[in-house]
């Protein structure tokens, strides 16, 4: 988990100590390079960054740095790293043979934070930086300015640098030279006040500051241009300028201030919000390669270096589903959750409708349901189906209305479609006159949507529940892993089925591809309650003693979900399902 | 209004009244109450002498933002105003009033109340904002110096 890192100096406030942070090539990066399979290769070669050339000078950092790494690596999300490797298992692998044997052309990605774009940017300007020969900070101000495209920097700066430099706000127009190379962490403070001593924060008796047009004892601040104000109005304007990501100048004349200006002016984290906003905007223009990880919070970047590969997937009905570094799996192509055995066009066509229709309808339909015999209100608040009356102890199906006792044995069969009129409840046949298939297939989405939700609620409960293993039981963490295991099958095998109802919605109803689709409906829906119910279990003895019944289960049900995924792709691949308005 | 914003477009007033140049007025506006409005200006802007608008005094309004003077305040000259940078609003298309451009918390009225009398004869042909008067300048430049001239016996002083 090597992008989560967070490299972090200690206690460096003061200017140099920052520029040092700077320079320093960081830690190469172990970014994971993740296959759609799950497996995670480390890799060290990111971008176009090269390995971090390592010069002469800064050698001692890095031993700095490795010595006492330990310090000041945080792990960002508190994942555990060795956690991770332990929770490959052997239905994961399973997972994995299947896939190859589909034919998946691989995704090769790198999950990435901000953190480590900005560092790979930082490793860009050390590379610059012999080339250049000015110092890191200008260079930073430079490509900050062309919006991190080293070629066009490039190619302007062998034209015209002194222009450019000028123009972006490193030198004074007065054509003062640009101060030489000075390896950064050779540059004492004491050069630096020499060398340009109208540079930084004073303080004055009885300043007037032209901004604010008061007369204080203050904090001043001014660049080498002399234009000096007071720090509160320095401050106020830099706060202002944050989010931008562009140049700050100073606040008379185009000179622009340093990260580590910024830093002294208002406390060390500042910069490192610029240099986001920069990023950020970055990412914005580079959106076919970046993508941000669309879950709520979630600070992870995935990007895709190759994105020729994605034409691929698009042909073959395959979708380039990403994971990020906390777990969230989406898809790179639409930035939706996983949606196979649907692809992009079905689920974007099946949103669509739903967005258009769930004004007059989808709402009342799939949140409340009748008591099918008394008539009873009642809210579902547990994944499974089977459903039990308080009122007249009446047991039913959440999906069909229609008793539970057929569902447990043979054949489970609420996930057809039924052509015949069934004027079971006056208002679904009212509202559904016109539009009974698509409610049909709509409602059962929903319900397998929050049937999802309250199974990931359920598997929120679930280290406490291992947790009661391990002390009641005496059972090791490792063994009680089935249960986490079990839920995330559950968790990924309903949403597949889920989104196979936009699939068999838009397929040819009379093809028998479709009938064996919905049979494959049939089996996983089944397979999903019974697996949904064995962790509804909350004995822990009862959940031991049923250890071999929930591998069973989950390794069925990721048969069957990889099956129905199959199916669905054939349908789209021979053009059976055709999604449209 | 944050106290900073107040504070400096006192200064503003108080330096205005000492010293302006000359032709120039600039007041803050009076709020419904009477009482004085220091985010929203009235100015007039004369045309410089020896020039096509020299005749004419034009009126500017000057808005100040709660953030100045870290963002620039927004000018506007009367609506449908002939000017190559003018917008049909009235709007000034000005670098130094662009916050993404060349505005600077440092610059005073003063300096913009003489940016924009010097924007009146000095057009930038390079950022149009609206089409007669643009296309007049680069074209047919009788027919500019007649609409100016006639426009500047509107504004007479």
């Amino acid at each position: 988990m090597g992008p989560t890192k967070i490299k972090q100096k200690r206690s460096t406030s003061t200017t140099n100590e920052y520029l040092d942070s700077i320079t320093t090539p960081s830690k190469p990066d172990n970014s994971c390079l993740i296959s759609p399979n799950g497996k995670a290769k480390d890799s060290t070669s990111l971008d176009n960054v090269g390995d971090a050339q390592v010069s002469d000078e800064s050698e001692f950092e890095i031993e700095d740095l490795l010595s006492s790494s330990d310090e000041f690596v945080y792990d960002e999300d508190g994942i555990d790293d060795d956690a991770q490797v332990m929770l490959s298992h052997p239905i994961e692998e399973k997972e994995q043979k299947h896939q190859k044997e589909g034919n998946m052309p691989d995704l090769d990605y790198t999950v990435m934070t901000m953190q480590d774009i900005f560092e790979n940017m930082l490793r860009r300007v050390d590379h610059l930086q012999p080339i250049f020969n000015i110092p890191r900070e200008d260079i930073l101000l430079l490509m900050q300015h062309y919006d991190w495209n080293e070629e066009r920097l490039l190619e302007n700066w062998t034209e015209k640098m002194d222009e450019l430099l000028v123009e972006i706000g490193v030198t004074q127009d007065t054509g003062s030279t640009p101060h030489v190379s000075v390896a950064t962490n050779e540059t004492t403070p004491q050069g630096k006040t020499t060398e340009s001593s109208k540079r930084g924060v004073k303080f004055r008796e009885n300043f007037t500051c032209l901004i604010c047009c008061e007369e204080k004892n203050t904090e001043t601040f001014s660049l080498e241009c002399g234009h000096e104000f007071c720090i509160d109005c320095y401050r106020h304007y830099i706060e202002d300028k944050l989010h931008s990501g562009n140049i700050i100048t100073c606040m008379n004349c185009s000179l622009a201030l340093k990260n580590y200006d910024i830093d002294n002016v208002m406390g060390h984290e500042s910069s490192k919000k610029l240099m986001a906003s920069s990023i950020k905007s970055f990412i914005q223009s580079h959106n076919k390669n970046y993508k941000w990880c669309p879950y709520a919070d979630c600070g992870c970047i995935i990007h895709l270096r190759d994105t020729s590969t994605l034409a691929e997937y698009t042909r073959l009905h395959y979708s380039p589903f990403v994971k990020c570094n906390n777990d969230h799996r989406f898809c790179f192509s639409c930035g939706f959750e996983v949606h196979a055995p649907a692809d992009c066009n079905v689920t974007n066509a099946w949103i669509k409708k739903a967005r258009k229709e769930s004004e007059n309808l989808n709402w009342v339909v799939s949140h409340t349901k009748e008591c099918p015999k008394c008539g009873a209100n009642i809210e579902k608040d547990g994944g499974c189906n089977h459903m039990k009356c308080f009122g007249c102890k009446y047991e039913f199906c959440w999906i069909c209305d229609g008793e539970w006792a057929p569902h447990g044995k043979d054949y489970y069969q609420c996930v057809m479609y039924n052509n015949e009129d069934n004027p079971k409840k006056s208002r679904d046949a009212n509202l559904a006159k016109y539009m009974k298939k698509y409610t049909f297939y709509y409602r059962i989405f929903n319900e397998h949507e929050l049937s999802a939700k309250l199974d990931w609620k359920l598997g929120q409960t679930i280290e406490s529940k291992v947790r009661e293993l391990q002390e009641q039981m005496d059972i090791s963490w490792i063994e009680g892993q089935f249960l986490p295991d079990s839920i995330r099958i559950l968790n990924e095998s309903r949403t597949a089925l889920k989104w196979s109802f936009p699939v068999s919605y838009y397929s040819d109803q009379s093809h028998n591809l479709t009938k064996i689709f919905v049979d494959n409906q049939s089996l996983l829906s089944k397979a999903v309650e019974d697996l949904s119910e064995l962790l509804q279990i909350k004995d822990p003895i009862e959940i031991m003693r049923r250890k071999a019944d929930f591998y069973n289960m989950s390794g069925f049900v990721e048969n069957r979900k990889f099956a129905l995924m199959e199916c669905g792709r054939e349908l789209l691949c021979r053009g059976i399902c055709k999604p449209m308005d | 209004m944050s106290s900073l914003c107040l504070q400096r477009l006192q200064e503003e007033r108080k330096k205005w009244r000492k010293d302006h140049p000359f032709g120039f007025f600039a007041k803050p506006t009076k709020k419904a109450d009477g009482t004085m409005n220091l985010q929203k200006w009235e100015a007039g802007i004369p045309g410089k002498e020896g020039t096509i608008w020299h005749e004419g005094v034009y009126p500017l309004t000057i808005e100040y933002p709660d953030e100045y003077p870290s963002k620039p305040p927004k000018l506007r000259l009367p609506a449908g105003f002939y000017h190559p940078n003018v917008y049909p609003s009235g709007t000034i298309c000005l670098s130094i009033l662009n916050e993404e451009q060349d505005w600077r918390p440092a610059i005073t009225l003063k300096q913009i109340c003489l940016g924009i009398q010097d924007l009146l004869d000095t057009p930038n042909p390079n950022s149009p904002a609206q089409e007669p008067a643009w296309r007049a300048f680069q074209k047919n430049k009788a027919e500019y110096e007649r609409k100016v001239a006639l426009q500047a016996k509107q504004y007479a002083k």
